[in-house]
């Protein structure tokens, strides 16, 4: 099946829209081509996807499962609970036996999920910010930025970004995009991509409220003359409306303490990112660029049963959003550690957390809960295969992290299920099982700091530091 | 301060299951790693697995919670007199985002707007069990959350222009003016500058048209941070380390977000502009009319729902599978509560004991009862006073706190009257242990598998929440009534251990749990507490001791009358001042 759903013949009553010409305010936002119209590089991007729990692991004597591939460094079998990836082993890497670099307040799920991503410490409770991080332990906030963030904040020649996020033009509408499914309320264990310390990212976890912020613009208007004007005047008017509710955000940052500057400061970031949007043209319709299926919303509450059509809505979205080149750097966040999400479809009655822990041997189920997740992400990765890129595809430009807030389903840290998937230009030299059994993961962060363009990255996060990368990779 | 420990037993980092089964429950216990709570106690959000809502008392000072009794070791009456004026201390207020029902009730009472704007945003943070968004930053998602949801409201309120306006808008300049002037003072919630009144009078006009004029002054009004947050600071305009009074405005609002979740009436604004408000004959008879007002029967229900830990947002897999049960439970709760707090005796002691309830569909069949020909939802039911008694009988409730088997529930429902109805935090267990579950065996009740529990390390601190839990056996995963467990009679015998003179001691069932609970001046200075975090979005600090006591003293006066509380807390010193510089907390 893998190259039956590649969309580009996809050519709809939209696409014809581009043949038509548009005028300036809405001229086709063209990032693949450089300056001089020639056909420019494509730009690495950065994916990282979160899914819960360790992998299965047992409280009864039967011991642990061990899904270390079977096999050699490029000869090998992927275990179960990731063999839906089978037919892309020739992209991806199992780096295994990892030892998280995690560590903190709060127990296991909360300090793996602030940590996995970022290196860095789950803080003890203060600055205000004190809640369950699980089993009544206390938790701040995760004290670093995530390594996708990380790539976000920098800009070189072999990075996503060609500018730094301050630059008045921006290349995509998007510097990152966080998107999530049924991931709970904001607190420690529900949150996994960090922009600072202690300064978490929340998911977008409605996948109709995404489309339609990210596609809505990208419904053509009959009358591109009107549409232009359309278009200039609500760009107007939403400066003005902008810079209204600038001001009034300026005056009462000298009404407050200075300890809320932090809030008023956040809040007019969040609105001069609005504004740097009123000034990125938004994408048109091409062959490559295609608009995804308008997906069901989530509602106000999580329904569990609806956990695997958002879960393949929310995934289906990546390949058009990088296609369409509204970011470069995006993360899925599939429910959250604690998961409470109960796999009905896969015949359980219990959640995926309770089951972690019950007497009974549930390694069979625990393992297919692995065995599905993974199945949704080769979705998705399949369909960033089949986007023709030069002379790859989209997934050979980008880099893909598959990572889990758990080592195991008992709480042990090592070895940490992670895998990479991709590219990243090259950089990854994929295909591979490698055996890095006990090495910190900070340096598989590290390594994909790397893989995005910073070169001179040695050190990530404050728990392991200056490990360098994993030279295994290499 | 040190938070309270159970038996010595020291937290810490914890290879630990949530699910609370500590059959293999043995090993060494490791030293305390992490930190304790901060001053002013550690609110508890409500995490998605964990126990939940549960919550610390304040600092020492307070003599707060705790198993005392509420005699512990406060501030005395004389201590509480001498701290006026510039004496005076009070917590500190954090600038804070409404939250998700306030934004959807403040949108229906200023425009009219039905349904649940605010679910487009992302969900709200915690402070105790209550929904308050006063800790982290926004985000540039919340932020264009927020302003999706003003550009779609001031987009559908366009077609209500004629009723929103006072005058015709295409009348020119005038109208426009006291258009933005009236409803300004509305959104804003004080009346609207000059400066902002002629920014808002420039951003009309750039619409070209009334209606467009109209809608971009709706939205940036809905995204003006003055519609947005609580921000009070008092009459300087500045901050202040020390407390000061209220504005007028400020107080209007505070009132009004705490007896209705929503913005003020008009009858509010008035008063704030006749700085008329800050009496306590006027407070007193606001608190009466807002609580017979209809927009109090949404307060009261969110006060309890989240008080018991009931959030709709998860009432476990029923949630999902039976949509109707679950909000059929829900509106239980909050049917009752309304029934109890706001149109009858209105005490503590009827929550833990009344035998009638307010079932609807499904619920019927789960108490075994016949619907009554004709029944209307929100009709009082008599139930069987030797099953049900008050909140803790009712589904919502007991469904919550199942964790998929009885082992889990036995300690979570035991956590959480510990948590959220004395203010006893449970300790997280100790390093090391392997949590895991015994199998349901045929011909054992959980009784007999949490006999593991009663020795070594972990007796110290279960023997403060199984024994509770235990005597909530008769109830099942959805809480219908049971005699028996695993073919077994149960012995719903209950214990409260460590729980102070008033608690401590044993008792059979929940019915007789209620009695106790009822009884308890722990439980009562418990609620008082929760219901200052709730009316004010914040843990008490100890510099909010004088406040406490004079609330807990006022609740008993009342014979623990929950409306008389509510005025006794509206008319407290921390309810009418505001300290927004934090510099000054004492530890």
């Amino acid at each position: 099946m893998s190259r039956m759903h590649r969309p580009r013949t996809a050519l709809s009553r939209r696409a014809l829209f581009k043949t038509l010409g548009v005028s300036a305010a809405l001229a086709p936002f063209v990032p693949l081509l450089n300056a001089s119209g020639q056909e420019a590089k494509r730009p690495k991007r950065l994916l990282l996807v979160f899914t819960p729990d360790g992998s299965a692991d047992s409280d009864t004597s039967a011991g642990p499962i061990d899904w270390k591939p079977e096999g050699t460094e490029t000869d090998f079998t992927l275990h179960e609970i990731q063999a839906p990836l089978t037919p892309l082993k020739s992209k991806l890497v199992v780096p295994w036996g990892l030892k998280m670099s995690v560590k903190g307040a709060g127990e296991q799920h909360a300090y793996g999920s602030a940590g996995m991503f970022t290196g860095s410490l789950l803080k003890d409770p203060g600055n205000g910010a004190d809640f369950d991080g699980g089993n009544g332990h206390r938790t701040g906030w995760g004290s670093g930025p995530s390594v996708d963030q990380i790539v976000a904040a920098g800009a070189g020649p072999d990075m996503p970004y060609g500018v730094t996020p301050d630059a008045a033009t921006q290349e995509t509408p998007y510097r990152t995009l966080e998107l999530g499914v049924q991931c709970g309320s904001p607190t420690s264990v529900t949150r996994v991509i960090y922009k600072a310390d202690d300064t978490p990212l929340h998911p977008e976890t409605d996948p109709q409220a995404a489309f339609d912020r990210l596609f809505g613009s990208f419904m053509p208007p009959a009358d591109p003359a009107a549409a232009q004007a359309a278009a200039e005047q609500k760009k107007r008017e939403q400066t003005s409306v902008l810079d209204l509710v600038t001001a009034d955000l300026k005056r009462m940052r000298t009404r407050v303490s200075f300890e809320e500057y932090a809030k008023i400061d956040a809040h007019l970031a969040g609105i001069r990112a609005l504004e740097q949007r009123l000034d990125t043209t938004m994408p048109v319709e091409t062959s490559v660029c295609t608009l995804p299926e308008r997906p069901a919303s989530s509602g106000k509450y999580a329904n569990n049963a609806n956990f695997p059509t958002e879960a393949a809505a929310m995934l289906g979205l990546i390949p058009h959003i990088f296609a369409c080149d509204l970011t470069r750097i995006a993360s899925v966040q599939l429910s959250c550690g604690f998961s409470n999400v109960t796999h009905t479809w896969l015949g359980h009655t219990d959640a995926h957390h309770t089951m972690s822990h019950q007497d009974q041997d549930n390694r069979d189920k625990l393992m297919a809960i692995d065995n599905w997740y993974a199945a949704q992400l080769y979705t998705m990765l399949q369909a960033l295969d089949d986007i023709d890129e030069g002379d790859g595809t989209l997934l050979d430009n980008t880099l893909v992290l598959w990572g889990r807030e758990l080592g195991t389903t008992s709480h042990a840290m090592q070895p940490w299920p992670c895998v990479l998937i991709g590219g990243a230009q090259g950089a990854l030299r994929a295909g591979r099982f490698l055996d890095v059994s006990q090495q910190p993961s900070a340096k598989l962060l590290v390594s994909i700091l790397q893989m995005m363009g910073m070169d001179g990255t040695t050190s990530i996060g404050n728990i392991d530091t200056e490990t360098g990368p994993l030279s295994q990779l290499a | 301060m040190t938070t309270k420990r159970c038996n010595g037993v020291a937290r810490a980092l914890a290879a630990w299951s949530a699910a609370g089964l500590l059959a293999g429950c043995t090993g060494t216990i490791a030293t305390n790693v992490a930190s304790d709570a901060p001053a002013g106690g550690a609110p508890n959000g409500s995490g998605t697995g964990g126990p939940s809502g549960g919550t610390s008392p304040a600092g020492g000072s307070s003599g707060t919670g705790g198993s005392s009794g509420g005699a512990g070791s406060g501030p005395t009456a004389a201590d509480c007199a001498a701290e006026t004026g510039a004496a005076l201390k009070i917590g500190r207020s954090r600038l804070s985002r409404l939250t998700r029902t306030q934004l959807d009730h403040t949108l229906r009472d200023l425009l009219g707007v039905t349904g649940s704007p605010s679910s487009a945003l992302t969900p709200d943070e915690t402070v105790g069990p209550f929904a308050s968004n006063a800790l982290a930053v926004v985000t540039d998602l919340i932020v264009q959350q927020q302003q999706e949801i003003a550009a779609k409201v001031a987009l559908d309120a366009e077609a209500r222009m004629a009723q929103i306006a006072p005058c015709e808008l295409a009348t020119g300049d005038a109208c426009v003016r006291e258009f933005i002037t009236t409803f300004g003072s509305k959104a804003y919630r004080r009346p609207l500058l000059d400066d902002e009144i002629s920014a808002y009078t420039a951003l009309f006009g750039v619409g070209g048209r009334p209606d467009n004029g109209f809608r971009l002054v709706l939205e940036a009004m809905l995204q003006s941070p003055f519609f947005l947050y609580h921000a009070d600071v008092g009459p300087a305009g500045t901050p202040s380390a020390t407390p000061v009074s209220l504005t007028p405005y400020e107080l209007a609002s505070r009132l009004s977000y705490f007896l209705w979740d929503s913005m003020p009436d008009q009858t509010l604004f008035d008063l704030a502009a006749a700085n008329a408000l800050d009496d306590d004959s006027t407070l007193e008879s606001q608190v009466s009319r807002m609580l017979a007002d209809s927009r109090a029967k949404d307060m009261v229900p969110l006060f309890h729902l989240q008080w018991l830990d009931i959030g709709p947002t998860e009432l476990g897999s029923l949630a999902s599978a039976e949509p109707d049960l679950t909000q059929a439970m829900l509106a239980e709760t909050s049917d009752f509560a309304n029934a109890v707090v706001l149109d009858g005796d209105g005490l503590l002691s009827t929550l833990f004991t009344a035998s009638y309830s307010y079932p609807r569909g499904g619920l019927f069949e789960l108490y075994g009862l016949e619907q009554p020909a004709n029944f209307s939802d929100g009709t009082r039911v008599m139930l069987d006073a030797s099953k049900r008694a008050g909140v803790l009988t009712q589904p919502g409730f007991l469904v919550k706190h199942y964790r998929g088997d009885a082992e889990g529930s036995v300690v979570h429902r035991g956590i959480t009257v510990r948590e959220n109805l004395l203010c006893t935090p449970i300790d997280p267990p100790p390093a090391t242990v392997m949590a895991t579950a015994l199998p349901p065996v045929q011909g054992t009740t959980a009784r007999d598998r949490f006999a593991a529990h009663e020795t070594g390390a972990c007796a110290g601190c279960h023997e403060q929440m199984d024994p509770i839990g235990l005597a909530f056996e008769n109830y099942d995963g959805i809480g219908r009534y049971r005699t028996t467990d695993g073919g077994v009679s149960i012995d719903a015998t209950g214990e409260l251990v460590a729980a102070g003179d008033d608690l401590s001691g044993s008792f059979v069932g929940v019915v007789e749990l209620g009695q106790k609970l009822a009884t308890s001046r722990t439980v009562a200075d418990c609620a008082a507490n929760q219901w200052f975090r709730f009316a004010l979005g914040r843990i008490e600090s100890p510099d909010d001791a004088c406040s406490l006591k004079a609330l807990h003293d006022g609740f008993a006066a009342s014979k623990y009358n929950v409306r008389e509380l509510v005025t006794k807390l509206v008319l407290s010193d921390a309810f009418r001042h505001v300290r927004a510089v934090g510099a000054e907390d004492t530890q």
